[in-house]
């Protein structure tokens, strides 16, 4: 019983944060009621059947508790279907079962009275269950759960060892075999007997005490939903107990026992009228905050709003182009259909809209509520996604730019080389054929004139090829960071040690980054460092390019944002890179950025 | 001239090809075809099969180095073809990819050098004939980098000029020459230099000027030891 029952409750009272993808929330909990309330019925035919059967009972006797039963299942019903969310539905569904159980043991078929036997006390655990749980049929305190587990137990362990160690039939003859008898102990019986009543008095005030506490400390949301129940039972209570101190005789009694059977038919009607009163709102609005909360798509929001409005054929449309709104299955959703809501965004724009399923019983605001909800959520998502594109857009642009810049000084490279530089080896060729010409010429002056002319074209061709190295040198294209870096190292007045080992070619702006952090880094040694010795290392791991300028200088240089180090640390986050720069005074400088290499 | 060098000239600039084919004509090379980029010039490579070939480093369509991948694979193709390649850049890692094969018959001048005419004629025939040379500031580069530096400090005024003058080809006759020193003065200082470089003796001028030019570039010293990556690079790219 217990078991079965903590299925169920893992099935229907998942809440949509705990138990997405598995269980959809609610939604399987219609036909497990459905299955058990008609379960109940058929045990309450069966229990009517035996006890009519019988002849020992009272018609209104029999009437009465029988009536009791179906309207715990039916009441069970209607909580289930108007609360699908509260599991008191089902709770009452199974108290009406179990009533019906314990009438079992009124078969004359052996195997039905001996179940009938073990299932003798099974509605009292369900009933302290139900009283706890109530309103929304969720045990939440501790004592609580200790109590209701312990009622359970009790049942349990003493059902079964009744059945195992007590034979009926040697107490009331004429009673069907018990077919799980093992042995039967009289003084057993008396002890179970009495250990039963002392468990279930301390469960009784357990309860009592439970009730009494949250009703006192509790408020109106607890206090006005358990009244009725409370009412009812404190008034078969009562009657029950007035009736038992007045004795069988008493006139008073037969009024007093039909003011009991009609407080306990009154009861699933007390508990149904309670579940109804607790809204659900606030618990599926909760719900779907929750939900909410995680970045969602259209499509799991539908399923999330389809959820709490217990509506699997909720409809969610969003705004496409053409100003008409499709649906997340692709087709198009009216929005002038007489159910839909339009959900709107910040600007008050329509974002989207909703179309459901009109259920009478359903609170017309928990749908505009869900609506205004997931057009926050909506909105949220939209502007999320135009943040995160205008990123990335700013992103690329960045990246963009840092190649653009690197195909310019490509280019203007290239020009000097095949143009000015060309034209300028042309035009000293053309002098040194004129000075031919004039080579057995007396004017003297003339002759130092192209010599001089001769001298500064050749200065001017060695400025420009330096000048075209320094915007981009061609070997950093044509033989990679490595070669480059070493030439470069090379040309410095110092001793740089470079190791750039397996280092293998690279893309081109990352390449171009390296090379110029470790130019500038060299350029910044010079400078200011007073450095004996440079180190630089160039290493690729997981994907990433580390370059490492590392000096044995005075240290302690800031490095400014106008600095040139400073620009390069712009053009190194634009790759999605680090520039850091490590420096002491007195323990030289450490210069290290870190690219990502895709 | 009774025996006539022919000569093949590569160069995108039509002005400057022009020039070049007037030079080396009025000095008595015959001028078997002019090429305007990579694919033009193994053509006429194959067809004619010239003493030399003068070819700029930069061609189209990229203007890189086609030029110099042009060079390798006739200098690989063409056993008998020497090729001077005229160069925008004093990097040496260029120089390395083209003495991949070895010195002979090779020539890395910056392309300014032609208007040095005489110097540059006398160089393209030397390549022409099988020697090697290599460009004086590339080699001054070498000299005078970072790297070698301490090395360089080891060797006296009178062997660095040594040491630059074989790593630019000559060889020891040459060196006397230009020197004005005796043929066993010469003999010693080099010697005396590749001792100290920690190199082998080599009698051989082509591998004695490779294994100096190994020794100073930057780059290629490493490219060397490991099999030259870069020279099969270029290959790959020049094929």
């Amino acid at each position: 019983m217990r078991i079965e029952l903590t299925q169920h409750a893992a099935g229907i009272g998942t809440t949509p944060a705990a138990g997405r993808g598995s269980a959809v929330p609610g939604r399987g909990g219609m036909p497990v009621v459905a299955a058990a309330t008609a379960v109940g019925v058929l045990a309450g035919v069966t229990g009517l059947t035996l006890k009519l059967a019988d002849g020992s009972h009272d018609p209104a006797d029999t009437a009465l508790s029988v009536l009791g039963g179906f309207l715990f299942l039916g009441a069970g019903m209607v909580a289930q279907l108007l609360r699908p969310a509260n599991r008191t539905g089902l709770l009452m569904v199974l108290v009406g079962i179990a009533f019906f159980a314990e009438d079992l043991q009124l078969s004359r078929t052996p195997a039905v009275f001996t179940l009938g036997l073990l299932l003798a006390h099974a509605s009292t655990p369900l009933v302290v269950h139900l009283l706890l749980a109530f309103p929304h049929g969720r045990l939440t305190t501790r004592p609580a759960r200790v109590i209701t587990g312990a009622a359970y137990c009790a049942v349990l362990v003493f059902s079964v060892l009744a059945v195992l160690f007590v034979d009926r039939a040697a107490i009331t003859p004429g009673l069907p075999d018990n077919l799980l008898l093992v042995a039967h102990l009289p003084v057993a019986g008396t002890v179970f007997g009495h250990a039963f009543d002392v468990v279930g008095v301390v469960v009784a005030v357990g309860v009592i005490a439970s009730l009494l506490h949250r009703y006192l400390t509790g408020d109106r949301a607890f206090r006005v939903p358990i009244t009725p129940a409370l009412l009812v039972a404190t008034i078969a209570a009562a009657a029950s107990a007035t009736g038992s101190a007045l004795g069988s005789t008493n006139p008073l009694h037969p009024l007093l026992t039909m003011i009991y059977q009609v407080a306990f038919c009154l009861w699933p009607l007390a508990f149904l009228l309670g579940a109804l009163w607790v809204r659900p709102t606030q618990a599926a609005l909760t719900d779907l905050l929750v939900a909410a909360q995680r970045p969602a798509s259209a499509a799991r929001l539908r399923a999330t709003l389809a959820e709490v409005l217990r509506d699997p054929s909720l409809r969610l449309g969003l705004p496409a182009p053409d100003g008409a709104f499709v649906g997340t299955d692709g087709d198009p959703v009216d929005p002038h259909d007489e159910t839909a809501l339009l959900l709107t965004g910040h600007d008050g724009d329509a974002i989207g809209v909703l179309t459901r399923r009109e259920a009478p019983w359903q609170d017309a605001r928990l749908a505009a509520a869900a609506a205004a909800l997931a057009g926050v959520v909506l909105d949220n998502q939209k502007l999320a996604a135009e943040a995160s594109a205008r990123l990335a857009e700013v992103h690329a642009s960045r990246v963009r730019l840092v190649t653009a810049a690197d195909d310019e000084r490509r280019r203007v490279e290239r020009d000097l080389h095949d143009g000015a530089q060309q034209r300028l080896v042309t035009v000293a060729l053309g002098i040194e054929l004129a000075r031919r010409q004039v080579g057995a010429c007396p004017d003297a002056e003339l002759v130092a004139l192209l010599d001089a002319t001769a001298q500064g074209m050749s200065a001017a061709i060695d400025e420009l090829r330096e000048l075209a190295r320094g915007i981009h040198p061609v070997l950093l294209t044509e033989a990679g960071l490595g070669p480059a870096v070493a030439e470069l190292a090379d040309r410095v007045p110092l001793p740089v040690h470079v190791s750039a080992a397996d280092l293998l070619r690279l893309s081109a702006p990352v390449e171009a980054t390296a090379y110029f952090v470790v130019a500038e880094a060299l350029t910044n040694v010079l400078k200011h460092a007073a450095a004996g010795r440079v180190d630089v290392r160039l290493t690729v791991a997981a994907d990433r390019l580390r370059v490492e300028v590392a000096d044995d200088g005075v240290g302690g240089v800031a490095v400014t944002d106008g600095s040139g180090l400073g620009g390069l640390r712009d053009r190194v986050h634009a790759l999605d890179g680090e520039l850091t720069v490590h420096t002491e005074p007195g323990a030289g400088t450490t210069v290290t950025a870190d690219i990502p290499t895709r | 001239m009774d025996n006539q060098l022919s000569v093949v000239i590569a160069d995108d600039a039509v002005l400057m090809r022009e020039a070049l084919a007037s030079l080396l004509a009025r000095d008595g090379f015959t001028v078997a075809a002019q090429a305007g980029d990579a694919d033009e010039l193994h053509r006429a490579v194959a067809r004619v099969r010239p003493d030399v070939v003068v070819v700029d480093v930069r061609m189209p369509p990229e203007h890189r180095f086609e030029g110099l991948h042009a060079a390798v694979r006739i200098r690989r193709e063409y056993s008998g073809t020497g090729v001077v390649v005229l160069s925008q850049h004093v990097e040496t890692h260029y120089l390395s990819t083209l003495m991949a094969g070895g010195a002979r018959g090779v020539g890395y001048l910056l392309k300014e050098r032609v208007a040095g005419i005489d110097a540059f004629l006398t160089a393209v025939r030397q390549v022409a004939a099988g020697g090697c040379v290599v460009d004086q500031q590339v080699v001054h580069r070498m000299l005078g980098g970072q790297r070698r530096a301490a090395a360089m400090a080891n060797l006296s005024e009178r062997e660095r000029e040594i040491l630059s003058l074989i790593a630019q080809g000559r060889s020891n006759q040459a060196i006397c020459r230009q020197l004005v020193l005796t043929k066993k003065t010469v003999e010693s200082h080099v010697r005396s230099i590749l001792l100290r470089l920690d190199l082998p003796p080599e009698p051989d001028d082509h591998r004695r000027v490779l294994a100096v030019l190994s020794y100073l570039g930057p780059w290629s010293e490493q490219a060397y030891r490991a099999g030259l990556p870069t020279a099969q690079q270029a290959q790959q790219l020049g094929s």
